[in-house]
């Protein structure tokens, strides 16, 4: 009896460190996996553009695809992965820029120095647009299909490799 | 859709700029709502720094979700509400207790089944004992 | 060339303990005391490397720079990974000779198997984690040290911690050995009790210097987060003091052999499990670094060799020994001794299920969740109101069985009544469920032991008749009485204010009236602060004093610290914490009253007393 009882920590033990070097060993679970945004919709409410006057809101984005790009002139890494945003220019892709907590000066004054790839940008000083689409941090962005579906989302800085496998393979 | 502009005045009503999280930002105006909304944010994890509550934090991230925090109680959403709309975003992590379903029925009842495993254990043994 | 040498002193301890590894009786003394100062070298060369701010040590150019006060630069060593290994293994080295001039049971048998444990460590030191790796040509500029830990506290926590986990691996060696020869009896109780008792008293000391690093540092007057490193220390803990008792049985009773082994394993494998999961990098999240696996995965066999090969022994060695000893009825001091294990491993398995709860989720359904502090606070602290209850009945309990229930009891009836009135009272004030349990607990503790210690010494009247070990049990009990109290009721009355002042302005809090009076900017060893001057004064607007904290911005690193200021008083602290400014007119303050925090740290102190106090007594 008391063998049977000795033995349960023993399997335990055994099992934990199985557990443990599976999750070590285990290749880190590619970012489509763990995004809970994939096959979600875009925003509901409007929001403020950077330049311009009148609010966008989902339905404008609507028709075509689009890459909206969660950038700040506070992101030390989106410096980084800018040239790769200036680079990419695809016909039936449409980069739209989602400026988050920034005043307007610092926003503009960070696109005039390091460029604007972006057809639109988004203003969003109080993160309505971040925190609905699930965003932990800056550069994050997302691939949204024609009809206002999320079809691809990456936290992190887009790297050439990335933007060709992941983002120009999804477009027809 | 667009909002009527209205809407924001009426929003902007409702704050006031005081300071939370020793950052400053608009808070409620009405005194219960925003101790409400306090209560809240303790709830609720910050996910850029591991161990933070969005009371806690500074971060942008921090900020803003304490902001939608506040603008869904003025909406009158129940906290279950907010939490569960929180969840849908960003997963579990999001809340500082895990919640209680059948992924973390394990996690709640273990310690006790343990408990009360020992416990039967112990007495089995001094019966055993005994006779 | 300090690298070098530093290295070198590395490598020699590992040859060293590998030969030690054999068992033979030649010159174990020289042996282990030149694989002690070999290691205690190679510390001390690197210590050296950021005294002199050698960058051509890659060690010391990521931590340290050239700014920094001495004293950081001292204890910035053993603040990363391979300086902090490298401490380990030295005071490993430090146990070896102290070993090494004791008289041991199995004595030859327990040196080799401490030093192939030993040599588990060297090798990680030297193959994965070496502090000695050179860079050429060495860099002009060092990165700096984390702000936080340049703080006395957290310069002290983890020299104070590795003495305490250390230790154990001793108890699991001498464990080890006693359950191959069935020798799990009273002369190997006696043996490892000084060694255990030692070292519990140093982790507890760690762990309370750490949890008030926390508390001054973090800017949240909160002491105990709940988060892994945290934990990773508590589990051993909790173990250890499982251990102490079970302990305790078998030496004055020879019972629960089975057990005290299975603890004594535990504790040690703990410690393991907290630097495997601390430094392997499997409890880290998407956006942070990713750390080295190849790390993880020595140190993740070495810890399943030791896990499941002691865990092994101890099943293919058990046999019945209850045949030659009296058995004990439930109610007595072994039984209430028997349910302290129980609730003290529940307790360690609640922790450890907290930890491990995510890992398990995400390898079997790829989905993530977090434990945080809810589920800690709700399960752990209901869990210990059991242990806390029969801790103040188990002391008077006789050994076999206590056929006097009744006296005892009435010796307990002042301690039932104020503890009555005490959860009457702090009812009405309308604390929390989970703090009024707490409270009345701690305080029927601290009750329960006082009357003992004045029944024992028979009124306070003979108090040179007892052993040195029942003062020590009178001093740990009280604290932990203490403890529980202390947190319950910094929990249910403490105050925070998030308030904004401008200059000359006064806000209320508590019993105190707050100004600011000055804030300015002005600079220290290696940071720019911003600092303000708050005046306190009491409600009858008698000056009480002057707190200045502190906005840092440390240059090299380029960080933002907040330095809180805390008055201390006997029954509170007064904690401020500045943050944000609005245009340098408006300053976001945040106020804590903290009552009772002195008497947490108090307790802790209490409780490493003793532990660490009279050690060398034979009693």
């Amino acid at each position: 009896m008391q063998r049977i009882v000795l033995f349960l920590p023993f399997s335990v033990a055994l099992l934990l460190m199985v557990m443990f070097g599976v999750r070590l060993t285990a290749p880190e679970t590619p970012p489509q996996q763990q995004s809970r945004m994939i096959g979600k919709s875009l925003p509901t409410q409007s929001i403020e553009q950077l330049n311009e006057a009148e609010p966008l809101s989902a339905s404008d984005l609507k028709g075509r695809y689009v890459l909206l790009n969660v950038f700040a002139s506070w992101c030390a890494v989106c410096t980084l992965e800018h040239p790769n945003l200036m680079a990419l220019n695809h016909p039936e892709l449409s980069l739209v820029g989602v400026n988050w907590k920034d005043k307007k000066v610092n926003a503009n004054g960070w696109l005039t120095r390091h460029g604007n790839p972006y057809d639109t940008v988004i203003w969003d000083y109080d993160g309505r647009w971040v925190v609905e689409l699930g965003v932990t941090g800056a550069p994050e962005s997302f691939l949204v299909s024609p009809d206002g579906t999320i079809i691809y989302h990456y936290a992190g800085a887009l790297t050439p490799q990335l933007i060709e496998h992941e983002i120009l393979s999804r477009l027809p | 859709m667009r909002l009527p502009s209205i809407f924001f005045m009426l929003l902007a009503f409702l704050f006031s700029l005081s300071s939370v999280a020793l950052t400053f930002e608009p808070t409620l105006d009405d005194p219960a709502q925003e101790a409400h909304a306090n209560a809240l944010f303790r709830e609720i994890r910050c996910m850029v720094c591991t161990a933070e509550s969005i009371h806690e934090s500074k971060t942008e991230l921090a900020q803003d979700m304490r902001t939608l925090v506040r603008t869904k109680i003025t909406e009158g959403l129940s906290d279950q509400a907010i939490k569960d709309y929180l969840v849908e975003r960003y997963g579990y992590e999001i809340l500082m207790s895990p919640p209680f379903v059948p992924l973390t029925y394990m996690l709640w009842l273990g310690p006790v089944l343990l408990l009360l495993l020992g416990i039967t254990l112990i007495l089995l043994f001094s019966r055993n004992r005994r006779t | 060339m300090i690298a070098t040498l530093g290295n070198l002193g590395l490598l020699s301890a590992l040859i060293l303990a590998l030969i030690q590894s054999y068992p033979s009786p030649w010159r174990p003394r020289t042996l282990a005391a030149l694989t002690c100062s070999s290691l205690w070298l190679a510390m001390l060369c690197l210590i050296w490397g950021y005294i002199a701010s050698d960058f051509s040590i890659e060690n010391v150019f990521l931590n340290s720079h050239e700014a920094k006060p001495l004293l950081y630069k001292i204890t910035g060593s053993w603040g990363n990974h391979e300086g902090s290994m490298l401490l380990l293994n030295a005071i490993l080295g430090c146990y070896g000779l102290a070993l090494a001039c004791k008289k041991a049971p199995y004595q030859s048998a327990t040196t080799s198997l401490f030093n192939l444990i030993f040599l588990g460590f060297l090798g990680f030191s030297f193959f994965t984690s070496n502090p000695f790796v050179v860079l050429s040509p060495p860099p002009e500029v060092g990165q700096g040290l984390n702000p936080l830990l340049q703080d006395i506290g957290l310069a002290l926590h983890p020299p104070i911690l590795y003495i305490g986990y250390v230790g154990f691996s001793i108890v699991f060696a001498s464990t080890l050995i006693h359950i191959y020869h069935h020798h799990l009896d009273q002369n190997w109780a006696r043996f490892i009790k000084p060694w255990v008792v030692f070292s519990w008293g140093f982790l507890t000391l760690g762990i309370g210097l750490g949890s008030w690093w926390a508390y001054r540092e973090l800017g949240w007057g909160g002491f105990w987060f709940w988060d892994p490193v945290e934990n990773a220390s508590l589990l051993p803990w909790l173990c250890a003091t499982a251990l102490v008792h079970s302990l305790l049985v078998l030496e004055k009773r020879n019972h629960l052999p089975q057990w005290t082994a299975l603890l004594a394993i535990l504790t040690f494998t703990l410690c393991l499990v907290g630097i495997f999961l601390v430094r392997s990098g499997i409890l880290t999240s998407v956006h942070s670094f990713a750390l080295d696996p190849e790390r993880g995965m020595y140190f993740l066999a070495f810890l399943a060799i030791a896990l499941c090969g002691s865990l092994g022994l101890l099943v293919y060695k058990s046999t019945a020994t209850s045949a030659n000893k009296t058995p004990f009825k439930l109610l007595s001091k072994e039984g209430s001794l028997l349910f302290n294990n129980l609730f003290l491993t529940v307790l360690c398995f609640t922790v450890l299920l907290g930890i491990l709860y995510p890992i398990i989720i995400e390898v079997i359904y790829a989905t993530k969740i977090s434990v945080g502090s809810g589920f800690y606070n709700a399960s752990f602290n209901s869990l210990s109101f059991p242990l806390l209850a029969l801790l103040c009945i188990a002391p008077y309990l006789n050994w076999k069985h206590e056929k006097k229930l009744s006296t005892h009891l009435k010796s307990l009836a002042p301690t039932l009544l104020l503890t009555a009135i005490a959860f009457s009272w702090f009812w009405i004030q309308e604390v929390t469920l989970m703090c009024l349990l707490g409270l009345t607990l701690g305080i029927a503790v601290m009750l329960s032991t006082l009357t003992y210690l004045w029944k024992q010494t028979r009124q306070f009247k003979q108090f040179k008749t007892q052993p040195s070990s029942f003062y020590r049990m009178i001093i740990g009990h009280f604290g932990l009485g203490l403890l529980a109290f202390s947190i319950s009721a910094n929990s249910a009355f403490k105050q925070e204010k998030d308030l904004v002042f401008t200059l000359g302005q006064t806000h209320e809090i508590g019993q105190f009236n707050i100004t600011l009076t000055d804030m300015h900017l002005d600079t220290g060893a290696n940071y720019f602060t911003r600092r303000g001057i708050f005046s306190v004064q009491d409600r009858q607007n008698q000056l009480v004093t002057h707190l200045l904290p502190e906005v840092r911005y440390y240059v090299a690193e380029a960080q933002n610290t907040t330095e809180s200021d805390i008055y201390y008083s006997l029954w509170h602290n007064l904690y401020i914490a500045m943050g944000d400014t609005e245009d340098a007119i408006e300053f976001a303050v945040r106020i804590y009253i903290q009552p009772f925090i002195n008497l947490l740290w108090l307790a802790c102190l209490l409780m490493t007393i003793s532990g660490i106090w009279g050690i060398r007594s034979k009693r």
